[in-house]
């Protein structure tokens, strides 16, 4: 266990660590399960600090704004997709 | 095919693309991420473009949430935190828009289940009830964004100093919810 970094996982958990020291914190994270593990916990408690705010009704039409985006990202997504899958045939055609 | 019964299901089927789960995730959690990013931000504009933000992230990497690694509240919130503290961070030039004026807006949200309801009343209170010096370490990191750094330099504490005392607040935190629930 490296002490060093395993003692930042709380401040990591609250994105209060310097940006040089996420990804060490983070490496060490990906490479230890025990680290993870604490890493979850940690994640759980301070989303405990977000449910302490009193929920908040956003405006309707954000909802009418994101659900169109979504719409159209997955409109582009399909079309991609289908010129990606044209080429792909074009070649195996040629082939 | 769409499931409505828990976030996880809603998550898997977003993963496909449903709309529908899509709207029911947004109608179950905007008012959770909206609240954070008010709180973090203050400005409409602000709260807003993060709210695009990550629910276009959770439309996108739905298929990236690993139960191992936590609940989806604890997932979509940390999205949330992360994209708001950003936008702060760049930002930094913080409005003046009183809190309170957002809490004249306040408004219960409908799909907020009881459940989830109980949860926040519980956080809330076991937020209260820690000692001063631990609520005001963590609200510095959590809601203003501050790095360790800064609020090392802002409290004149040793780094070590605050670093143990983030992770004592935080533990106690998590002791007193559980113990209120």
């Amino acid at each position: 266990m490296n002490t060093e970094l395993h003692d930042l996982i709380p401040l990591l958990a609250l994105h209060a660590l310097e940006s040089d020291q996420v990804h060490h914190v983070e490496g060490y994270i990906n490479s230890n399960p025990e680290a993870r593990v604490i890493h979850a916990w940690y994640l759980e408690t301070v989303t405990l600090l977000a449910q302490t705010v009193p929920v908040l009704k956003p405006p309707s039409s954000l909802k009418v704004r994101m659900l169109e985006r979504i719409r159209h990202h997955h409109a582009s997504t399909r079309v991609r997709r289908r010129n990606t899958n044209g080429r792909t045939g074009e070649s195996n055609v040629g082939q | 095919m769409f499931n409505a019964t828990t976030d996880e299901y809603l998550l898997v089927d977003i993963a496909q693309h449903s709309e529908a789960a899509f709207e029911t995730f947004y109608d179950r959690h905007s008012g959770a991420v909206y609240a954070l990013a008010r709180r973090i931000l203050r400005t409409q504009t602000d709260s807003e473009e993060v709210m695009q933000d990550v629910f276009i992230r959770v439309w996108n990497k739905a298929g990236d949430y690993d139960a191992a690694r936590g609940t989806v509240m604890a997932w979509l919130m940390t999205i949330a935190h992360h994209t708001a503290i950003d936008v702060f961070r760049r930002n930094q030039n913080r409005q003046t828009i009183e809190l309170d004026d957002v809490a004249l807006n306040a408004a219960s949200h409908g799909s907020d289940a009881s459940e989830m309801a109980l949860d926040r009343m519980m956080a809330a209170k076991a937020l209260d009830m820690l000692e001063e010096s631990d609520r005001v370490v963590l609200e510095a990191l959590y809601f203003e964004g501050l790095s360790q750094s800064q609020l090392a330099a802002r409290t004149g504490l040793p780094l070590g100093t605050l670093k143990s005392r983030a992770r004592s607040a935080l533990q106690r935190l998590r002791a007193q919810f559980e113990e209120l629930v």
